[in-house]
């Protein structure tokens, strides 16, 4: 006995989409629970330097600001950000770190996560914390990347 | 500051600080959260509003300027149990994956439709071009806009 597949064939009508199309669904930032949290990211301005230090001193001070995380808070070695398509071993030497630790690889490398009562005091946060990066040379062009320095 | 306006129907009021976005006050205060924020800085479109029935980005206009104005989200263009015209477009051309960029794109699809109910595919084009969507391609939601637009041309009801 065979049984026809009746999603084979004919247009097919999705059930999320009732929810989505009337702004029924619920994102990540549409969470929103009693003492919840906002999480904002400070990023490299720099596409690649020694990060030096970051004063988050000032920033702290901020009302309503819990913590600010850097590479240092780690106790262990900051964990790579594993490949999800193509996770050939070759390319293990070449995954990034999930915030920057002692160095800068591009600009919008995370480089501080600020941890406060709303995002608005995250932001503010971010505008007090120093951070002192020694700029390095840069691969701005393919003909640089050629040559394989490593940065 | 104190600003009131009406939203989706309902006359509402609360109390925010100046530099508060439009967006922000209606998804914080008012717990609407259709209304998406993606680049919050205008370029996206995801945060597309009615207000007086023109789209405007709920990103770049402060909560206090809404004051006594009439602004309409994606909750505000939505039935508790069917889908308007526009949006069994949407979902019958597949023109949604994520449906983060849609609340963005029925709004401003809205917007069009309500004024220009005749609107042509280049139109269409023209004026979706100011909103993104990263994951489904534009061709589908063109379409869905495309057969919505008889529902409008035959109601004037709309909004």
């Amino acid at each position: 006995m065979r049984i026809a597949n009746s999603y084979i064939g004919q247009p097919i009508e999705r059930t999320e989409d009732l929810r989505f199309l009337r702004g029924k669904g619920t994102y990540v930032a549409d969470i929103n629970r009693p003492r919840q949290l906002t999480a904002v990211i400070l990023r490299s301005s720099v596409a690649h330097g020694r990060l030096r230090g970051i004063d988050a001193n000032r920033a702290l001070q901020l009302q309503g600001v819990h913590r600010i995380l850097t590479a240092k808070d780690f106790d262990t070695e900051i964990p790579r950000i594993a490949l999800r398509l193509q996770p050939l071993s070759d390319l293990e030497p070449f995954h990034q770190p999930m915030i920057a630790d002692q160095k800068v690889r591009y600009v919008g490398e995370p480089v501080a996560v600020v941890v406060a009562e709303t995002a608005a005091i995250a932001e503010d946060a971010l505008d007090y914390i120093a951070v002192d990066i020694e700029p390095l040379p840069v691969v701005g062009i393919a003909r640089t990347g050629r040559r394989c320095a490593s940065l | 500051m104190k600003v009131e306006f009406e939203l989706n129907g309902t006359r509402v009021g609360t109390d925010v600080e100046a530099r508060t976005t439009l967006a922000d006050c209606i998804r914080d205060q008012f717990k609407q959260t259709g209304t998406h924020l993606a680049c919050e800085h205008g370029v996206c479109g995801a945060c597309t509003v009615l207000m007086n029935g023109q789209a405007v980005r709920s990103c770049l206009i402060l909560a206090v300027q809404a004051q006594g104005e009439r602004v309409v989200t994606v909750e505000g263009l939505s039935r508790d149990k069917s889908l308007t015209p526009l949006q069994t477009a949407f979902r019958k051309h597949h023109a949604l994956q994520c449906g983060f960029c849609t609340p963005g794109f029925i709004t401003t699809a809205h917007a069009l439709l309500t004024e220009e109910p005749e609107a042509d595919e280049e139109r269409i084009r023209d004026v979706l071009s100011g909103n993104l969507c990263r994951c489904t391609g534009y061709v589908p939601i063109i379409q869905a806009v495309l057969e919505a637009r008889s529902a409008y041309a035959q109601t004037d009801d709309q909004e």
